[in-house]
């Protein structure tokens, strides 16, 4: 079992949450299993990519930034309340994709779209090679990442000690709607890889 | 004779200068009580004694005396550990997180006072009826006088007795026959030891929480539901409970099922999950406060059924549920109304539904909400285990004061210190909650839980008041922690409109790792240490241009960078000086770059 870690730039994210503020939209402050396969699936017209990722803490990355602005119904023309949509800016991060036959071939550098508000010019990320790993001892920690409890043994993760459940969404092949799936998320006390739990 | 035994007033003695022994009782004993609660006083030790002791008078001859017996050893043997030197006996408490706080040996001395106690004893009083005549001596006199022992009260040492005897008591676990009892000492000996390893009991640590994501006012009502589960969980295990926050609860038991079907069920009905990490264990072996210390130690973590698949819509609030209700549809038809509001509609679970359709106590804050008015959020939080790491190094620190030699392993925290803190703990956050009511007014302050506030504020400047306020409050209950970088008591400190959804806040107030968080919500956060609340205070005070933040602040707006090239910039001098007579306060805090612009923000207003 490997990885191959590659490091995630972009100018701006917003990988919303789903519950709102009434008209305020928080995103996540890291990158979901979901989010980061369906990216990468859609770059490369693949549907068996299995990836997750994480945001860097360092205080110069990964700003919280607000964009105020009024969806528009295109059938009336007529402006919405506006919204407040919480963003990420100066993104930096990293992801980490399982090894198998989708991730054969993968290139040293290459782009994709995450998140949404895409036409707004969010969510235009660069991937750069980094490193494969071959390291997966797990150990104890708290987890740092968000995925779907079924995809456990493929990043390793032995046991869950205390966990922190949620539901990712998952797309229903060929169809515009999708399921949620019970899912592990950051801040489970998990032994698994050190790549995947907070420093 | 009086029928009930009061397992707290067994310690009669130590309220006195009289040896604990009876070996100077003689000239009282016409007055000695005819009560089984005496009975307990006389009869609560066995000891065989070493060469050159004086013996213990009696010893346990009833199933009472002797559940008194091995509950005052249970209770005693968390702080009364054996050490190899010897000094002068301290009668009085040291309180190892405030040792300024010095305390009067106020012992009864003269013939008369102690004739007054047993007359007092004769008269069958309760344990309610001892505090409110003898707290002041209690509450001094130090459980244990043998130097570097003297670190919980003899009040902390009576209740912790008295817990431990009623659950002994009322086991049906726990089995003692009279006829195991025998008439000599050397008998009762081995029964205590036999007893001490026969029975075995569960030490559990049980922390809350809660898959909502509040975001309007009447969210909020699961903290309500937090703070109403806590004290079910007290009333209904009023003995088993030795250390309890908003949210975390230590305690023994001597049924592991029977104890968590009832706290599942209190958890369940009020829509909480919680962990529970639990030993169990002989009661000889059980002396840390931690159960993940104890061998066999495992986690469990109880929460409501989840499904594998959801299909869509999810509920907006705890995305843990399916929706199957509309807010604000479904609870307007409840009554019969058709929807007036003009807010947009959410899709609810029925956990979260009945969540919301609560009426909220907080009706301060709901008109805040209306008026958009700013608010602080004020959280006070106790990291359990970085109370017994610190605690274990302040008293190493003080053993080490008697006695050099002392080790490490000599500074075991016993329950007694934890719960003796707990006491001081709950005291500081009375006071506080009192202070805050006087600096901010009635009118301006929800108290959402005994540790989170929320403060209708006209500005940034309320910040600084809070700060003095905690710079004043751990000053007088636990200054010993101000000296820490990382103390077990934090504060966060969230400003933001009052419209901002919590659940925000509530992720970073949560979250906190370090002990000072100051959040200025879309503005920036700093991240600091109680250590430096002086610091922090003193930078506020010093003479700076405002202009010269005033453009910092600005430039930070279009690039943080931008603004850390302009702070560290020497071509233009007057700002260059009034930056670096700010760095010279901030820096030593190791705040960074960030924090410092955020700090730059609160002082413009």
């Amino acid at each position: 079992m490997s990885f191959i870690e590659y490091t995630l730039q972009a100018d701006s994210l917003y990988i919303g949450e789903r519950m709102k503020g009434n008209i305020f939209k928080p995103c996540i402050k890291t990158i979901p299993y979901s989010q980061i396969s369906g990216a990468l699936n859609t770059k490369f017209g693949k549907n068996d990519f299995k990836a997750v990722g994480i945001l860097n803490t360092d205080s110069e990355f990964n700003k919280i930034n607000y964009l105020i602005y009024s969806p528009r119904d295109r059938n009336s023309g007529i402006s919405k309340i506006p919204l407040q949509v919480e963003y990420l800016s100066n993104v930096s991060g990293r992801v980490f994709i399982f090894e198998n036959e989708a991730s054969n071939n993968l290139p040293q550098e290459c782009q994709i779209f995450l998140g949404g508000l895409k036409s707004k010019g969010f969510g235009r990320c660069i991937l750069t090679y980094s490193k494969r790993i071959t390291d997966i001892t797990p150990r104890e920690g708290i987890l740092n990442i968000r995925l779907p409890i079924v995809e456990k043994d493929t990043f390793n993760i032995r046991k869950i000690a205390v966990p922190v459940y949620g539901y990712l969404f998952k797309p229903v092949p060929n169809t515009f709607t999708g399921n949620y799936v019970l899912s592990l998320f950051e801040g489970s006390k998990v032994i698994a890889p050190s790549f995947l739990l907070r420093r | 004779m009086s029928n009930e035994l009061i397992p707290e007033l067994h310690d009669c003695l130590k309220l006195t200068t009289l040896q604990h022994n009876f070996s100077d009782f003689d000239r009282f004993l016409n007055y000695a009580p005819n009560t089984r609660t005496w009975k307990g006083v006389i009869q609560h030790h066995c000891k065989i004694p070493k060469q050159g002791e004086e013996a213990f008078p009696a010893w346990p001859t009833d199933r009472e005396t002797f559940l008194l017996h091995i509950a005052d050893g249970f209770a005693s043997g968390f702080s009364r550990h054996s050490q190899s030197y010897r000094g002068e006996k301290s009668f009085t408490v040291h309180k190892l997180w405030n040792p300024k706080q010095i305390n009067e040996d106020l012992r009864l001395q003269k013939d008369e006072e102690i004739i007054e106690l047993l007359n007092f004893y004769s008269k069958d009083p309760s344990f309610e009826d001892l505090k409110a005549r003898y707290r002041h001596i209690l509450i001094s006199r130090a459980e244990d006088a043998h130097p570097g022992m003297n670190i919980t009260s003899l009040l902390t040492h009576m209740i912790l007795t008295g817990k431990f005897y009623r659950v002994f008591k009322f086991s049906k676990i726990f089995q003692l026959a009279e006829s195991e009892i025998r008439s000599n000492v050397e008998d009762a000996f081995k029964l205590t030891v036999n007893k001490s390893r026969e029975w075995k009991i569960y030490l559990a640590r049980l922390k809350f929480s809660f898959s909502q994501n509040p975001f309007r006012v009447r969210d909020l009502n699961i903290l309500d539901l937090l703070k109403e589960t806590t004290s079910e969980i007290n009333k209904l295990f009023p003995d088993n409970i030795l250390f309890a926050s908003s949210n975390e609860i230590l305690m023994f038991y001597d049924d592991h099922k029977t104890v968590m079907d009832k706290i599942r069920s209190i958890a369940a009905s009020n829509r909480l999950y919680f962990s529970v990490e639990y030993s169990q264990r002989p009661i000889e072996e059980i002396k840390k406060p931690d159960p993940a210390s104890l061998s066999g130690s495992q986690t469990e973590n109880i929460y409501p059924s989840l499904p594998e698949t959801i299909f869509p819509p999810i509920c907006e609030i705890c995305q843990m549920a399916l929706s199957d209700k509309i807010w604000p549809t479904d609870y307007h038809a409840q009554f019969d109304l058709s929807e007036t509001s003009i807010e947009g509609t959410e899709h609810l679970c029925e956990n979260c539904f009945q969540i919301r359709s609560r009426p909220s106590r907080l009706r301060k804050l709901s008109k805040w909400t209306e008026g958009n008015a700013d608010v602080l959020w004020l959280k006070i939080t106790l990291d359990y285990e970085c109370l017994t790491k610190t605690l274990q190094n302040l008293y190493y620190d003080y053993l080490r004061k008697n006695n050099p030699n002392a080790k490490e392993k000599d500074a075991e925290i016993r329950f007694s210190l934890i719960y003796e803190f707990q006491q001081d703990y709950d005291a500081f956050l009375e006071q506080v909650s009192n202070d805050l009511l006087q600096v901010f007014g009635n009118g301006s302050l929800e108290i959402v839980m005994n540790d989170l506030f929320c403060i209708k504020t006209g500005g940034y400047k309320d910040i600084f008041k809070l700060l003095h306020l905690f710079e004043n409050h751990i000053n007088i209950f636990f200054p010993e922690f101000q000296k820490l970088s990382n103390g077990p008591i934090r504060f966060g400190i969230a400003h933001s409109r009052a419209k901002f959804p919590f659940f925000e806040i509530w992720r970073e107030l949560k979250e906190q790792v370090c002990d000072l968080l100051i959040v200025l919500t879309e503005h920036g956060i700093i991240k600091t240490s109680l250590k430096y609340i002086d610091n922090l205070l003193a930078a506020t005070e010093g003479s700076y241009r405002k202009s010269a933040f005033y453009k910092l602040a600005e430039i930070s707006k279009l690039s943080e960078k931008l603004a850390e090239l302009k702070f560290n910039d020497r071509s233009e001098k007057t700002d260059f000086e009034d930056y670096e007579n700010l760095k010279r306060n901030l820096l030593p805090m190791g705040m960074d770059f960030h924090g410092i612009v955020t700090f730059i923000k609160l002082l413009e207003d």
